[in-house]
């Protein structure tokens, strides 16, 4: 919700499941994108090392309740990671980069 | 060149670290810390574009490190190192670069290495300006959109060609000697190396390249820091892991701009002319490849036709172009690249199409 309201986000999709969202990315790679990782951070985690081989431009943050996955966030190359609950500015402060970049 | 700083209180880490590091040329390590406060106060002056960091220090915490580091060096990128992963969250917060795990594997080290590589490397000397070194096509040394160092003899530009081709190599006077000046009195070619030597460290200060961008050691060991060199970059998306991507292809198509040392008759360049000159050639086919396989034939008959006209003996351009004309339909151009490379053949080599040719061929009469 606050995305879509934020001006600087043109064109927003959200998907719960991993291979549309793989299909997609391929189709028309965004700018960024944001993943939720659940109990089971594998499936997310394997997502996002996909985009990064479709592009290396794409922003990826992670969001999870727990901080577990770290880790391998950094192994995949994400820029960032959230805990839950996710604040605006801290979210926002990714949008303003990837923007700058 | 990637100019970095590592910092571990425990010295063995630290040399462990340097050793692994040590293995890729595009690292230059410019000050090693086990002292933390000293590294802090230091990295303000050195402004390295990466800190290798041990997060565990009895002094202050590693994450407090990171944050006072970049107080100072904004622009420099941290990359944690440690045996603990509680802090990943708060390394992700402070925008670190990377965080690995101890003990470091060389793969995971690799991924580190291509991150840091991808940054582009800051240029904060002289405002903005970038010098660009080109061997491939031409072979010249100037700031973007100025004129080039002028050498003052021939010779000196050779020797510079030379060191910059052995760059980040010992070499041995002898080696100079015997590779330029192979018949020249000894004396003379020993005099004349020295001058050259001289002419140009002074050539280079005179156009303002400080030794940050250009430095030649005693050993005649020729260092280059962040300077546009059209093979360095050539050869780095050879080796980077998506060395087969359309877009790194065709980034190096646009490098190579012309063979190397176009026009220089130095005999110690060919082995390397000749390599590069490959490289641009498996880069063409590569790149045809991909255009076949997204159906953009013009484009891919052009870069195999500019292999053929380099390299006509190569069997794989004439299959692709075969492959090629099947699928666009043009039966009468597979047949005349067909005659034509069969002549050629026959009257350099003195062999026939091979088997697989002769049959692709057949299938499209």
């Amino acid at each position: 919700m606050w995305l879509s309201e934020d001006k600087r986000v043109e064109g927003i999709e959200v998907f719960e499941d991993y291979i549309q969202f793989i299909e997609r990315v391929g189709k028309a790679p965004p700018d960024f994108c944001a993943i939720r990782l659940g109990c089971d951070g594998i499936p997310g985690l394997k997502a996002a090392d996909m985009v990064r081989q479709i592009s290396l431009d794409i922003m990826i943050i992670f969001i999870s309740e727990d901080s577990e996955y770290a880790l391998d966030a950094y192994e995949v190359g994400a820029y960032g990671y959230l805990l839950c609950p996710v604040m605006k500015d801290k979210l926002e402060k990714y949008l303003i980069m990837k923007k700058e970049m | 060149m990637i100019k970095a700083v590592l910092v571990d209180d425990e010295r063995p880490a630290l040399r462990g670290l340097e050793f692994l590091l040590k293995k890729y040329p595009e690292i230059l390590i410019i000050g090693m810390y086990t002292n933390p406060l000293k590294a802090i106060e230091e990295i303000g002056q050195l402004k390295p574009q990466v800190v290798f960091l041990d997060i565990n220090m009895p002094q202050l915490r590693g994450i407090d490190a990171a944050s006072s580091i970049l107080d100072t060096s904004p622009d420099t990128d941290i990359v944690f190192v440690t045996a603990f992963d509680q802090y990943a969250i708060e390394a992700f917060e402070l925008h670190a670069l990377d965080y690995i795990l101890k003990p470091i594997t060389p793969h995971r080290l690799s991924k580190t290495v291509e991150r840091v590589m991808q940054k582009k490397p800051i240029v904060q000397e002289r405002g903005d300006r970038i010098l660009q070194i080109k061997c491939l096509g031409c072979y010249k040394v100037a700031w973007e959109n100025q004129e080039p160092i002028k050498w003052r003899a021939e010779k000196t530009k050779e020797l510079f060609a030379y060191l910059l081709q052995n760059q980040g190599r010992d070499i041995s006077k002898d080696e100079l000697l015997d590779k330029l000046w192979e018949e020249d009195d000894p004396d003379k070619a020993i005099r004349q190396l020295y001058n050259g030597i001289y002419y140009i460290r002074k050539a280079l200060e005179e156009y303002g390249v400080d030794r940050s961008l250009i430095s030649i050691s005693s050993n005649y060991n020729l260092k280059l820091g962040a300077v546009d060199y059209d093979v360095r970059r050539l050869y780095e998306l050879e080796r980077s892991n998506h060395a087969d991507s359309l877009e790194t292809l065709e980034e190096m198509e646009v490098i190579y701009t012309g063979e190397y040392l176009e026009g220089e008759d130095y005999q110690w360049a060919y082995f390397e002319r000749e390599n590069l000159g490959k490289l641009y050639q498996q880069c063409l086919i590569k790149l045809s490849r991909q255009y076949i396989e997204k159906k953009r034939f013009e484009k891919a008959e052009s870069k195999l036709t500019k292999v053929y006209i380099k390299n006509p003996y190569e069997e794989i351009v004439t299959e692709l172009l075969l492959k090629l004309y099947m699928e666009t339909g043009e039966k009468s151009k597979a047949v005349r690249h067909f005659n034509s490379y069969s002549k050629l053949i026959k009257e350099d080599l003195g062999i026939k199409p091979n088997d697989k040719l002769y049959e692709l061929y057949q299938s499209i009469k």
